[in-house]
C-alpha cells in the first residue's frame, strides 16, 4: 500500500522530479479534507501542491475513471483563481500535463477579461471540470442566471497569488464570491497560495474566515537566494544629490543588458519607463529591434507580444514598471535591474522572483540608484532581505464600494434574499463588523437610489419582487456587467493610432494639457496628437522624435515602513561609524559633507535643519518614514504652528523629510518645547490640518467607478451615453453638501485616513519620535540630506487665511 | 430681465431613473434658489439662456411648470441650447417664448459662444477659472466672464460640472465662492 497520494508520487517518479516536503504535506492535508495556507514562492511547484490532490480527490473516489474515457463529464470541481491573467496559461499548460500524464479524462479552461466570446458562450453551456479565471470573471459568472446550478458539483476553490489579492479591493471581491460559493457549498474546501508577508497568519483569516483556528499553514522550505548588487558610481563627487532618473549609472547598466539573454528593467513609474527606454536607445541604438516597453497603460494586445517575444527571445530587455495590477506578468528570465529605490522588501523579492528558473537557485539583482542616499537603499534592502523583515499586506475592510457592487452582481444574476447574504457577508474578514444600519443602508441605496422619500421619483436600479432584490432593466444589467472588474483608477482615455490600432490608454489628466500637433512619448514611440474624439486620443506617428512625457498620476509608492526601520539602522551605522557595507562606505564623502553641515542622526535622534535662504525660511525635519507620513506630518506640524500666530507654508516631502517654507521665520524652537510632536489629539488635528477633502476626493475616484456612478465604455447610443456621464468629483461635491451620511462618502474619507495618510503609521512615528532626542541644527548651506527636498518640490500651500482672503490674494496667472 | 443660463433642470431625475443615485435633495435646492430669485420685486422677465432641461422630458419638468405658474405676471423667455429637446408643447404650455437667439441692442444672446457684431452673451460653457498661488497648489471657481466682446454665464444647475477657461488680465472675473461673488 502506498501513501494516500501514491497517484502524484508514482507521476512525479516518472517525470524524474522529486516531490518536495510541503508539496507532500499540502497533498495529504487537501485528501484530509483540510483548509489552508501553502507560503511559497514563485517556481517552486506550488501550483502542484493544490493542482494534484485535486485530481487525486475524484480519483479516489471514481476509481474507473482512471486512465479512461469519461463518456459524461462531471459538472465544475474545482475553481482556480489567479489575479495574473499572464499566469493563466501557464497554470492551464501544468494542468494539461497533469491531466495527461496522470491519466484523467478532464477538461481545463480559462475564463478571464481575455476569453473570446465564443469561450464565454460556451461555458454558459457546460464548464470544463477546472476552471481557471479571475476574482472579476467569477463575479460575472455571480452574475449570470441558474448560477447556483452551475457550481453545484464544485468541490473547492484555490486562490493563487493570495498575498497580491490582500492588498486591493480585488480580495475583497475574492472573499465575497467566497461567501457566496460557500453558501451553496457549505462543504466548499479553501485552500490559498501565498508568498510570504508580513502578516500570514492574518491572510489565512482573510481568506478562510475571521476567527477560523483549524486550518492547515504549509510552508516550503525553498529559501531563494536573492543577492543584491548596487551598480556604484565611480566618482561619488559628481554623483548628483538628487534627482530620480539616475542617468549616470547609464554606461554600466549597459553591458549588463548586452551579456544577459534576457533581461527586465524595473522602474517605479511609467514615465521613469518611458524615459529610460528613450535613453537606452539613444545610447545604444543597435539594441532598437531588441528591446521593448511595458506598463500597466499600454494595450493588452501589445503586452502580450512583449511578453512571449522576450519569453521567445525575440526580445533582449524589456523596460517596464512592477505593476501587477492589470494581471500581466512575464515569466522567469536571467537578470533584473532595478532602477530607483523599490520602496519596499516584498516588491523586490516578487521582481526577484522573476528571474533565475531554477527553485534553490539564487538570482542576482542589480539596483541602480538614482541619488547618493539612495545608495543607503541598497544596503537596506540586502539586510532586510537577510533578516526576512517582508511587509504586511493590509487589507481593506468595510468596502462599501465593493459590497455595493457585489449586490448589483446577484441582483442582476439571480436576485438574492437579504437575510441571507447579511449572514454572509458577516463572516468575511472586510465586512464582519458591518451593522444593521450600514446593511440598511446598501439595501436603500441599490433600491431607492439613497432615501427613502419616493415622492416623484424616478429612480430604478434594483427592484423587491417576491421577497428578492432583483434588477429587472436591461439598461441597468448591462451597464453593471460591463462595469465588474472595474477596480482601477483614474478617468483613461484610448490612444489610438488615425489608421486604426490601439495602442494603450492615458490618464485624461495629461490629454487635458495637449493641443493638437502636440507630441508626447507612449509605449516607446513618439507620438502626435490628431485630435480626441469622445474617450479616444487619436495620434499619428511623429518624425520629430521629441515629445513630452505623460507623468502618471498614479505610481508614487512611498517606503515602507520596514524599509523605513532598516534605513534609520544602516543610518546609524554610519553615525557611530561602524558601517560594513560598500554602499555606506562608498557615501562617505558626503556623509562626512553632511556631518560638516549638519549632523548625522542615531536612531535616537531626530534631525531638525533651520536656515533661511532668498527662497525664504525652512525647516527641515528628517523622521525617514516615508512619503506618505511626512505629507501628514507636514500638515500636522504647520497646523499647530500658526497656533503661534497666523503664517503660510508651502510644503514639500519625499521618504526621508519634510520640509516647511515660510516667508516668515518660523517659530520651530518653540513648537518643540510645546510638543508639536504629540500624538494627543492627532485624529483632530489631522482632520483639521490637511486638505482632509482633496486626499477624500481622490480616493472617490476608484469608489465612484467600483459602485458604478460613473463608467465608460458602454455601447450604444452616444448621445444618450453623453448625457449620463459625470465625474466623481462632481458627485462627490453633492454627496458631501447634500447626503453626508452617504457610505461610499465617507469610506472615501476613511480610505484617505488609512491608506493615503497611513495614519496608523503616522501615529507610532510620532510615539517613536516623543522618546528620540530632538537635534537642530542651523547649516549655512544645503545639507546632502535636504538637498532632494529642496530639488523635489510638491508644493502645497497651508494657509490658516479664509477661503476669500485667499482668493483676494491670489494672483491669477495667465495659463 | 433675468439671465439664468444651463440650469440642467432634470438631470438629476434622468440620472436617477437610469439607476444612478445623485441626491434629489440636489433639486430641491435649486428650486428654492430659482423660486427666491422669481420673486424679486421689479422682475418682469426671465431668460434662460439654454439648457433649460437636461434631457427627455421627465416629472422634474411639472416641478419646474409649476414653479413657474406661481409667477402669472412674469414673462419667460429660451434661448434654446444643445440640450433643449423637449416637444415645443411642454414650453407652450408654461408661457416660454422660444428663440434660437435674441438680439437686443446691444446684447446678442446666444446659447453657444458666437462671433457676433454686437455684444455677446451666451453659457454652454460652464466657466470656472483656475487660481494659482505662488506653490503648484490651484483652486477651481465657477465664474462670470466678461471679456471684451463676450460674457460667459456660469451655470446655473447644481450637479453640472465646469470647465476651466483661458482669460487675459483685461477681462473681468467673478468667482463664486462659498456664497460670495467676488471679483478678480
Amino acid at each position: 500500500m502506498g501513501t494516500e497520494y501514491q497517484i502524484a508520487e508514482d507521476w512525479f517518479r516518472s517525470k524524474d522530479w522529486k516531490a518536495f516536503q510541503f508539496q507532500k504535506q499540502a497533498w495529504k492535508a487537501y485528501l484530509k479534507g483540510e483548509k489552508g495556507l501553502v507560503n511559497a514562492p514563485t517556481g517552486s511547484g506550488k501550483t502542484y501542491s493544490l493542482l494534484l490532490p485535486i485530481l487525486m480527490e475524484y480519483i479516489n473516489n471514481h476509481p474507473d475513471c482512471l486512465n479512461e474515457p469519461i463518456a459524461k463529464r462531471p459538472g465544475l470541481q474545482a475553481i482556480w483563481i489567479s489575479p495574473i491573467r499572464a499566469l493563466t496559461k501557464e497554470i492551464e499548460l501544468s494542468t494539461k500535463r497533469a491531466l495527461e500524464g496522470i491519466g484523467l479524462d478532464w477538461e481545463v479552461g480559462i475564463r478571464t477579461g481575455d476569453s473570446s466570446q465564443k469561450e464565454k458562450q460556451a461555458y454558459l453551456k457546460k464548464l470544463p471540470q477546472i476552471l481557471i479565471t479571475t476574482p472579476e470573471s467569477l463575479h460575472i459568472m455571480l452574475a449570470q442566471k441558474n448560477y447556483p446550478k452551475r457550481f453545484s458539483e464544485l468541490k473547492s476553490v484555490v486562490v493563487d497569488e493570495w498575498h497580491e489579492l490582500i492588498g486591493s479591493k480585488r480580495g475583497v471581491q475574492v472573499e465575497l464570491a467566497l461567501s457566496r460559493l460557500r453558501g451553496l457549498k457549505t462543504e466548499l474546501k479553501t485552500w490559498g497560495i501565498s508568498a510570504t508577508i508580513g502578516n500570514l497568519q492574518e491572510a489565512a483569516e482573510i481568506l478562510l474566515g475571521p476567527g477560523i483556528k483549524d486550518y492547515q499553514l504549509i510552508r516550503s522550505d525553498i529559501r531563494k537566494k536573492i543577492k543584491v548588487n548596487t551598480i556604484l558610481p565611480d566618482k561619488m563627487e559628481s554623483f548628483p544629490w538628487a534627482g530620480r532618473l539616475g542617468f549616470h549609472l547609464l554606461e554600466k547598466v549597459i553591458p549588463i543588458i548586452r551579456k544577459s539573454q534576457s533581461t527586465l528593467i524595473f522602474t517605479n513609474t511609467r514615465s521613469q519607463a518611458e524615459i529610460w527606454y528613450q535613453r537606452i536607445l539613444e545610447v545604444e541604438p543597435e539594441l532598437a529591434g531588441q528591446m521593448a516597453m511595458h506598463h500597466g497603460s499600454i494595450s493588452k494586445d501589445l503586452r502580450f507580444w512583449v511578453e512571449e517575444a522576450l519569453h521567445d527571445g525575440r526580445l533582449k530587455a524589456v523596460v517596464c514598471t512592477s505593476s501587477l495590477d492589470l494581471g500581466v506578468d512575464f515569466r522567469p528570465v536571467e537578470t533584473i535591474i532595478q532602477i530607483g529605490g523599490p520602496k519596499g522588501v516584498s516588491r523586490f523579492l516578487q521582481r526577484a522572483g522573476r528571474s533565475g528558473h531554477q527553485p534553490g537557485a539564487s538570482s542576482q539583482i542589480h539596483f541602480v540608484p538614482t541619488h547618493s542616499l539612495e545608495i543607503a537603499e541598497g544596503a537596506a534592502l540586502r539586510y532586510a532581505i537577510d533578516e526576512e523583515l517582508i511587509e504586511s499586506r493590509i487589507p481593506h475592510i468595510r468596502s462599501f464600494d465593493v459590497l455595493v457592487q457585489y449586490l448589483l452582481t446577484l441582483a442582476v444574476g439571480e436576485g438574492f434574499n437579504e437575510k441571507e447574504i447579511k449572514f454572509e457577508i458577516n463572516n468575511t474578514y472586510s465586512y464582519q463588523s458591518i451593522s444593521d444600519n450600514e446593511w440598511n443602508w446598501c439595501l436603500r441605496y441599490i433600491h431607492f437610489g439613497g432615501d427613502s422619500l419616493k415622492a416623484y421619483d424616478e429612480f430604478r436600479r434594483v427592484d423587491i419582487e417576491n421577497g428578492l432584490y432583483k434588477v429587472n432593466s436591461r439598461r441597468v444589467a448591462l451597464r453593471h456587467r460591463m462595469s465588474i472588474g472595474t477596480i482601477v483608477s483614474d478617468t483613461m482615455m484610448r490612444v489610438k493610432m488615425q489608421r486604426g490600432g490601439f495602442l494603450g490608454s492615458i490618464e485624461e489628466y495629461f490629454v487635458s494639457r495637449l493641443k493638437p500637433g502636440d507630441c508626447f512619448w507612449f509605449a516607446g514611440q513618439s507620438l502626435e496628437l490628431i485630435n480626441i474624439k469622445d474617450m479616444d486620443v487619436i495620434v499619428t506617428r511623429s518624425k520629430s522624435g521629441k515629445g513630452l512625457v505623460p507623468s502618471y498620476q498614479g505610481g508614487r509608492m512611498p517606503l515602507s515602513s520596514e524599509m523605513s526601520k532598516v534605513l534609520r539602522l544602516k543610518l546609524e551605522e554610519i553615525s557611530l561609524g561602524e558601517e560594513k557595507d560598500k554602499e555606506l562606505k562608498s557615501l562617505r564623502p558626503l556623509i562626512d559633507i553632511q556631518r560638516h553641515r549638519s549632523a548625522v542622526p542615531t536612531q535616537d535622534q531626530l534631525l531638525i535643519e533651520k536656515f533661511e535662504d532668498r527662497d525664504g525660511h525652512h525647516v527641515i525635519v528628517f523622521p525617514f518614514e516615508g512619503r506618505n507620513v511626512h505629507e501628514g506630518m507636514a500638515s500636522l506640524l504647520a497646523y499647530r504652528l500658526s497656533g503661534f500666530g497666523p503664517i503660510s507654508f508651502s510644503i514639500a516631502m519625499n521618504d526621508y523629510g519634510f520640509e516647511l517654507l515660510s516667508d516668515q521665520e518660523i517659530p520651530i524652537e518653540a513648537g518643540i518645547d510645546s510638543d508639536i510632536f504629540s500624538v494627543t489629539d492627532l485624529r483632530n488635528d489631522i482632520e483639521r490640518s490637511l486638505n482632509s477633502n482633496e486626499m477624500a476626493r481622490r480616493r472617490f475616484r476608484d469608489i465612484a467607478s467600483i459602485s458604478g456612478l460613473v463608467f465608460s465604455g458602454y455601447p450604444g447610443n452616444q448621445k444618450k451615453m453623453k448625457h449620463l456621464q459625470s465625474s466623481s468629483s462632481l458627485y462627490f461635491e453633492v454627496f458631501r453638501e447634500y447626503e453626508p451620511e452617504n457610505l461610499l462618502l465617507i469610506q472615501s474619507f476613511q480610505e484617505a485616513m488609512d491608506f493615503q495618510l497611513e495614519e496608523q503609521r503616522l501615529r507610532m512615528a510620532l510615539e517613536r519620535i516623543s522618546k528620540q532626542e530632538i537635534l537642530i541644527k542651523y547649516p549655512k548651506k544645503a545639507s546632502p540630506f535636504a538637498f532632494p527636498i529642496l530639488v523635489d518640490r510638491l508644493r502645497e500651500k497651508m494657509s490658516t487665511e479664509s477661503l476669500s482672503d485667499r482668493i483676494k490674494k491670489m494672483k491669477l496667472e495667465v495659463e | 430681465m433675468m439671465i439664468i443660463s444651463d440650469p440642467h433642470f432634470g438631470k438629476i431625475q434622468h440620472f436617477r431613473k437610469a439607476g444612478l443615485s445623485v441626491p434629489k435633495a440636489a433639486s430641491y435646492k435649486n428650486w428654492q434658489q430659482l423660486f427666491r430669485l422669481l420673486t424679486r420685486p421689479e422682475l418682469e422677465q426671465v431668460l434662460f439662456l439654454g439648457d433649460l432641461f437636461h434631457s427627455d422630458w421627465n416629472k422634474e419638468w411639472k416641478d419646474f411648470a409649476f414653479l413657474l405658474s406661481q409667477f402669472p405676471e412674469l414673462r419667460y423667455h429660451l434661448v434654446l441650447g444643445n440640450h433643449d429637446s423637449l416637444d415645443e408643447n411642454w414650453y407652450s404650455d408654461s408661457r416660454i417664448n422660444i428663440h434660437k437667439e435674441l438680439l437686443l441692442s446691444p446684447y446678442h444672446f446666444t446659447h453657444e459662444p458666437e462671433n457676433t457684431n454686437e455684444y455677446n452673451i451666451c453659457g454652454h460653457i460652464h466657466p470656472a477659472v483656475r487660481l494659482r498661488g505662488s506653490g503648484r497648489q490651484g483652486l477651481r471657481l465657477p465664474c462670470f466672464y466678461f471679456g471684451n466682446q463676450q460674457a460667459i454665464l456660469p451655470a446655473f444647475g447644481i450637479f453640472t460640472g465646469t470647465h476651466k477657461i483661458k482669460s487675459s488680465k483685461e477681462d473681468d472675473i467673478f468667482v463664486i465662492a462659498e456664497n460670495q461673488v467676488i471679483k478678480l
